[in-house]
């Protein structure tokens, strides 16, 4: 597959403009959004695909204090963070039992927690619904942050087996030697040496309770209880013709996600992608 | 009192050879309450006529399967969303397939900046689906919008419709934006199989005097077919159990005419209201959730079967 002179130019400059059209096609949406925070009503109807006339963060401390997004994002931070640091320690807990002691009912164990992988939760939201409601739960980030939890096992204790599995025995008698019991192998032996797996399973539990509208819609009731999706929908409900102000709302969201995005992409990559990507 | 003691130390000796049990426990325990139970639940709450409220008493069988899948209005409701289901599956598979793949051999051949245009294309997966259809809804705005004024300004204004308030063109233009949101998964699971080809395989093919198209057919693709299967499975997870876009950009009822409506709108009108006069129906929600999950499942037994095998291979 030897290309020369003209036709090999030409075969790369195709290439490019393609992926060129296809990286504006996902980049143009995203700048035109955050562009139209900084403008004002008359501006956005007028020029609405120009730079805006000045750079004024008048929208933005709108949207952030009287539309309430600083307590939607305060919200989210704290039942991601707390949801994510619970399942890494249930989950990582689980799967070491799992991976390295015998006992009766270890392997039916594991595949019950495989199980999980297979079955939407939401499909189960009214008996959810109704466990959350009865444990009088319902409108509460413990509540929430349980169902997420939950949510998590699955795919965190599938994703932590295989690299317990993977540790060598001689480092475990070692420690057994030396007196330290089950829990102090686990935490002083084996999360050091699994930290990898543990960042992948961190990051994909953490975009997924970020990111998501379905059980905080139906879970929680007051605006001041609402993560970001959930903000965002009541949010549009609210102001529904004040342009400036949804964009100012809309860039709020997508600015810290892009931007620890492109710091950390091969992270997030590799933790979005992970089961389906070897 | 030696044999008291005795006994009291194989207690003791018992507790703490199965101690590491309890860092079992409180995972098990959420596990059993949060999911398994509301899945078996969600079975025997769907053989009763129950609108939510009061004890469960009235048990009916399998009356909620056999309405939502033959008597209308319940199964012309049920078939018509089942259709939509399908509808943006199929479109979904073959961009997510073809097109990813396309991208990924692009993306494959030593190209200058790769990896950003790697990170550009996968960056909207990261956004919520909420901001997605909230961001799309702003730009389709049919008064005002971005995407009409454009086409205007390049002179097909006659294009220029309210994309997602017409009955013709709300599905398609939703499948297209959560494409926006979803294409740069597969784009990067593809590129991960083409870049694990074995280089020595494809040099040993040349020296043996293979062309490029033997080359393709025969090292190549087949090397793609686990990765075609992974994205087709798990994009039919997801085109079944798409909700989000729709919800909230057409609203319970998936208008314009139920032209949008898919079995996720379906069963949230038929669990929590919105169903017209009625009273919600948590028995007819459920039975169309079991039925959702009898659909999924095969395809989520084949999507854990590929990842462990997989993990396996490590």
């Amino acid at each position: 597959m030897v290309y020369a002179g003209k036709g090999f130019r030409v075969k790369w400059i195709l290439i490019h403009l393609f992926l060129i059209a296809y990286a504006i096609t996902v980049i143009y949406p995203t700048i035109i959004v955050i562009l139209n925070a900084f403008k004002s009503n008359q501006e956005i109807f007028n020029k609405p695909y120009g730079l805006p006339s000045h750079f004024s963060l008048k929208n933005f401390t709108a949207a952030w204090d009287e539309a309430n997004f600083s307590v939607y994002f305060k919200n989210s931070v704290f039942v991601s963070i707390a949801s994510v640091l619970l399942v890494l320690l249930l989950s990582s807990m689980a799967a070491y039992v799992l991976a390295r002691f015998k006992f009766k009912g270890n392997f039916v164990i594991y595949f019950i927690f495989l199980l999980g992988l297979m079955l939407p939760l939401r499909l189960a939201i009214i008996p959810l619904y109704l466990i959350i409601r009865d444990l009088h739960l319902l409108d509460t980030f413990t509540g929430l942050i349980l169902v997420y939890v939950a949510s998590g096992l699955s795919f965190s204790i599938f994703i932590l087996y295989t690299f317990f599995k993977n540790i060598p025995n001689e480092l475990l008698e070692a420690a057994r030697m030396e007196g330290a019991n089950a829990f102090q192998i686990y935490y002083k032996i084996m999360l050091p040496l699994v930290r990898p797996a543990l960042s992948t399973v961190a990051i994909f539990n953490f975009m997924s309770y970020w990111n998501d509208f379905f059980f905080p819609y139906i879970l929680m009731s007051s605006p001041e209880k609402f993560t970001i999706p959930v903000g965002i929908a009541s949010f549009f409900g609210e102001y529904t013709t004040d342009w400036s102000l949804l964009f100012a709302g809309l860039s709020i969201s997508i600015i810290p996600v892009i931007i620890v995005f492109f710091i950390m992409s091969k992270q997030f990559i590799q933790g979005l992608t992970a089961g389906a990507i070897k | 009192m030696s044999i008291a003691g005795s006994q009291k130390s194989k207690k003791t000796a018992w507790i703490k050879k199965y101690s590491f049990l309890l860092m079992l426990f409180p995972a098990l325990l959420l596990y059993s309450i949060f999911i398994l139970y509301p899945f078996f639940n969600s079975i025997y709450i769907s053989l009763f006529k129950w609108s939510g409220v009061g004890p469960i008493t009235d048990f009916v069988g399998l009356d909620n399967y056999i309405k939502w899948l033959t008597e209308p209005p319940y199964s012309t409701m049920f078939y018509r969303a089942l259709g939509h289901n399908v509808i943006v599956f199929i479109i979904n598979v073959i961009f997510s397939v073809f097109f990813g793949m396309l991208v990924a051999f692009l993306l494959s051949q030593k190209i200058k900046g790769s990896n950003f245009y790697k990170t550009i294309f996968f960056m909207p997966h990261t956004f919520s689906l909420a901001v997605v259809a909230f961001l799309w809804g702003l730009l389709l705005n049919p008064q005002w919008g971005i995407v009409n004024n454009l086409l205007k300004s390049i002179g097909l204004g006659k294009f220029a419709l309210p994309w997602l308030g017409n009955e013709h063109t709300a599905l398609l233009v939703i499948i297209l934006i959560g494409l926006w949101h979803s294409l740069g998964f597969p784009i990067l699971v593809f590129l991960s199989a083409i870049i694990g080809i074995p280089q020595s395989l494809i040099e040993a093919a040349i020296v043996d005097g293979a062309n490029t198209r033997t080359i393709f057919s025969k090292i190549v693709m087949p090397l793609l077919i686990p990765p075609m299967l992974t994205i087709a499975v798990l994009t039919f997870i997801g085109s079944f159990g798409t909700f989000e876009l729709i919800f909230l950009l057409e609203g319970a009822e998936a208008g314009p005419f139920y032209s949008t409506d898919v079995l996720g709108t379906l069963f949230y009108r038929t669990a929590f209201g919105g169903m017209g006069s009625t009273a919600s129906g948590m028995g007819l929600g459920a039975a169309l959730a079991t039925i959702m999950v009898i659909l999924i499942i095969p395809f989520s037994i084949l999507s854990v079967w590929f990842q462990t095998k997989k993990n396996v291979e490590y």
